[in-house]
C-alpha cells in the first residue's frame, strides 16, 4: 500500500493541507511542536479511527474550529487509487467515514481499508506500560486485519457495561432482593460469554504468529544468546485448554461456566472479574518478565521486535506491506537496530519524523542503496514545505519577530 | 443560544429536547412554525394535545389505542393462542403489513438496559406475565424483541420466566434481510444465517 495524498482540514495545527507523497520515504523534519507528528496522526486515524495519542476529539479539532476532517488517497501497486476519510464535528458530536467519497454507516465497516504500523516512542510503554496499553495494541493491529473483530469488540463493551451496570445497582441491594432479581444478571451473561470467547479465540491465535515473527526478528536483532518470548494471557488462564489451537465454542463454554460461579463475587465487587477486558500479554526476555528485569536496551530491542513482527504479519495476512510511520524513533535506536529496521522496511513506503536532518542523512539515508528515493519536508507551524520550496530563513525570523 | 426571546429559546428548547432533533434542526423547526399562518401552526399543537388526551395503552396488550381494548384485542377473529411480544407500537404495524400474522400483541416499550437504568419493572413485562395468568388459552409466546443486546437480553428474560409455567416460547430467526448480499453481512450476522440455516426441498 502506498499513500499518494494526504489533505487535512483544520486538523490539529493545519488549517488546510493538501500534500503529494513519495511512495518510498518521506522525511518530514523542523521543530518540535511544529506539527510533524500531526501528520502522521492524521494517516495512523485513517487506518484505525482513532489516534494513537488522544481518545478526545477535542484534542483534534484545530483551535477556533468545529470539525476536522482527514482523507487519504493510496493505492495498492498495480491497482486504482482509493481513498479513505473521516471527519468529526464537535457541535454535532458525530463522526464520519467515507471510502472512495462514498459515505460509509458504521465504523466498523470501515476500519481495515487502509492499513498502517506505528512506531513511536510511547511504544516502550507496550513493555513497562500496563495491560491496558498491550490490550489497545493488540485490537488496533487485529481491527485492521479482521474487521469481524472490531464489531465484536464493540459489542463486547457494550454487554460488558450493561452487565456491570446491574452489577453496581445489585452491590447496594439488600442480598434478599438481589438474589431474588438474579435473573436479570444471567440474561447477559449468554451474549457476554460468546463475544468474550470470540474476541479471546482471535487474541491468542494472532499472538501465536505475532510472537513466532517477533522471536525470529528478535534473534536477528539482538544475536543468538537472547531470546523473546510472547505469550497470551487471558483473565483466567484455564478458559483456553489448548493455546496452539483454540476453540470459540470450548473457550464460550467454560467462561459461561466461570460467570455463573463467580456471579457473587462478582455482585461484591460491582463488576465483572472474567473477559477479555482483562486479557494481557507476556513478554518475556530469557524467560524473565521484560517489564520488571530487562534494561532500557533490551525493552527497545523488544519494542522493536514487535514493530516488526506486526509488519511481518500484516504482509502475510494481506499480502501486501502497510504504510510504516516512524514518530521520531530513529534517534532512540542504536545503529544495530536501525540497520535492522532498515532491512525490515525493503520496499514499503515509509513517513519519518526526525528534528535534524543533517542527523537524519548521516544515520539512516546513508544505510539505503537509493538514497534517491527520498523525499524531504520542512514542517513550520502547520504547514508543509516540499524541498525546493523552502522559505528563506530571514522571511521566519521576520514572521517570528512579528508575532 | 442566547439573544432570543424567552417564548423562541423555549420553543427551540422543547423541540430539541425530542429524539433525533439536534440544535440545528431545533432552531429550523421553530423559526418554521414561527413563519407559516398562526391556524396551520396552532392545528400542530392541537394535534399534539388532542393524541395526548385520546390516546392511551391497551389494558390488554399496551398497544396504543384510542379505543379499550384496542381494535386487535377486541378482534375475535384473531387467534387467542398466540402472543406476539414486540419492543413498540411501530413493530405492531410492520408486522400487520404482512397480513399473514393473526395472532394477537403485546407491546413492552423499550427493552431491559441497566446502562440507561431500565430494568424489567420499568417495560411493559409485569403486564405480559399477569396477562399470561389470565388468558389460560395462550400456547405460544413469540418474541419478536429487536436483534439488539438489549433486545436479546429481554427474550431470554421472558423465555426464562416463561419456562416453568410451561407456555412455549419462540424467537423470531434473525440473518440475512431477503435481497441483501452476503458480502455486507457481518460476522454475527452471517453466523446467525448459517445457524438457521434450511435443507433446500427439491
Ligand atoms: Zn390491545
Amino acid at each position: 500500500m502506498q499513500i499518494a495524498r494526504l489533505e487535512l482540514r483544520d486538523f490539529r495545527n493545519y488549517e488546510s493541507l493538501n500534500l503529494d507523497i513519495n511512495e518510498k520515504t518521506n522525511l518530514f523534519f523542523g521543530q518540535n511542536g511544529q506539527g510533524k507528528t500531526n501528520l502522521l496522526e492524521a494517516v495512523y486515524m485513517c487506518s484505525c479511527a482513532r489516534s494513537h495519542r488522544t481518545a478526545r476529539d477535542q484534542d483534534l479539532v484545530r483551535r477556533g474550529s468545529e470539525k476536522y476532517y482527514i482523507k487519504v488517497s493510496f493505492a495498492e501497486k498495480g491497482k486504482y487509487t482509493e481513498s479513505v476519510a473521516l471527519a468529526c464535528d464537535l457541535s454535532g458530536r458525530s463522526r464520519s467515514f467515507w471510502h472512495d467519497d462514498i459515505p460509509i454507516r458504521r465504523s466498523s465497516d470501515w476500519v481495515g481499508l487502509f492499513h498502517t504500523v506505528m512506531f513511536s516512542p510511547q511504544d516502550l510503554q507496550l513493555i513497562c506500560g500496563s495491560p491496558s496499553v498491550r490490550r489497545r495494541f493488540l485490537d488496533m493491529f487485529i481491527s485492521q486485519l479482521w474487521p469481524a473483530y472490531f464489531r465484536d469488540l464493540q459489542l463486547f463493551n457494550r454487554l460488558l457495561s450493561q452487565r456491570n451496570s446491574l452489577l453496581k445497582l445489585f452491590r447496594d441491594l439488600p442480598p434478599g432482593e438481589q438474589r431474588e432479581r438474579r435473573l436479570e444478571l444471567n440474561v447477559w451473561d449468554e451474549q457476554y460469554a460468546l463475544a468474550a470467547a470470540r474476541i479471546m479465540q482471535r487474541r491468542q491465535t494472532v499472538v501465536n504468529r505475532l510472537s513466532a515473527h517477533a522471536e525470529k526478528k528478535h534473534t536477528s536483532i539482538a544475536g543468538c544468546d537472547e531470546t523473546l518470548g510472547i505469550e497470551y494471557r487471558p483473565s483466567v488462564r484455564s478458559l483456553i485448554t489448548d493455546p496452539a489451537e483454540p476453540e470459540t465454542e470450548e473457550i464460550r463454554r467454560l467462561l459461561l461456566a466461570r460467570l455463573s460461579a463467580n456471579a457473587d463475587d462478582d455482585v461484591l465487587r460491582g463488576w465483572t472479574g472474567v473477559g477479555a477486558h482483562r486479557d494481557d500479554i507476556m513478554i518475556q526476555i530469557d524467560g524473565v518478565d521484560a517489564r520488571l528485569y530487562a534494561s532500557q536496551g533490551q525493552q527497545r530491542t523488544a519494542v522493536l521486535a514487535l514493530k516488526l513482527a506486526e509488519i511481518e504479519l500484516m504482509r502475510e495476512v494481506t499480502r501486501s506491506a502497510p504504510v510504516l510511520l516512524l514518530d521520531d524513533v530513529l534517534s532512540e535506536l542504536d545503529s544495530v537496530r536501525r540497520r535492522a529496521l532498515m532491512d525490515s522496511i525493503g520496499d514499503i513506503q515509509v513517513l519519518i519524523t526526525c528534528t535534524d536532518r543533517d542527523w537524519f542523512d548521516l544515520n539512516w539515508a546513508s544505510l539505503s542503496d537509493s538514497s534517491a528515493d527520498i523525499e524531504y519536508f520542512l514542517v513550520r507551524d502547520g504547514k508543509v514545505f516540499p524541498e525546493g520550496v523552502i522559505p528563506e530563513e530571514d522571511e521566519v525570523s521576520e514572521e517570528t519577530f512579528l508575532e | 443560544m442566547t439573544g432570543y426571546p424567552p417564548p423562541i429559546a423555549a420553543l427551540i428548547a422543547q423541540l430539541g429536547s425530542l429524539p433525533t432533533i439536534g440544535n440545528k434542526s431545533a432552531q429550523r423547526l421553530a423559526f418554521h412554525l414561527l413563519s407559516i399562518p398562526e391556524d396551520e401552526a396552532v392545528a400542530v399543537a392541537q394535534a399534539i394535545i388532542d393524541a395526548r388526551e385520546q390516546i392511551h395503552l391497551c389494558s390488554v396488550c399496551c398497544n396504543l389505542t384510542d379505543s379499550d381494548p384496542c381494535a386487535i384485542c377486541a378482534d375475535s377473529q384473531r387467534d387467542p393462542h398466540i402472543i406476539c411480544v414486540v419492543e413498540s407500537p411501530i413493530d405492531v404495524l410492520a408486522i400487520e403489513r404482512t397480513n399473514d400474522y393473526r395472532g394477537r400483541y403485546h407491546v413492552l416499550h423499550g427493552a431491559i438496559s441497566p446502562l440507561r437504568g431500565i430494568n424489567p419493572d420499568q417495560i411493559r413485562l409485569r403486564e405480559l406475565f399477569r396477562r399470561l395468568q389470565v388468558e389460560v388459552e395462550v400456547q405460544e409466546v413469540i418474541l419478536a424483541n429487536n436483534a439488539t443486546p438489549e433486545g436479546e437480553a429481554t427474550a431470554l428474560y421472558i423465555a426464562r420466566v416463561l419456562s416453568p409455567a410451561g407456555i412455549k416460547t419462540t424467537r423470531i430467526a434473525s440473518g440475512l434481510p431477503v435481497g441483501a448480499s452476503l458480502e455486507y453481512a457481518d460476522e454475527t450476522t452471517l453466523s446467525k444465517a448459517i445457524e438457521g440455516r434450511s435443507e433446500i426441498l427439491l
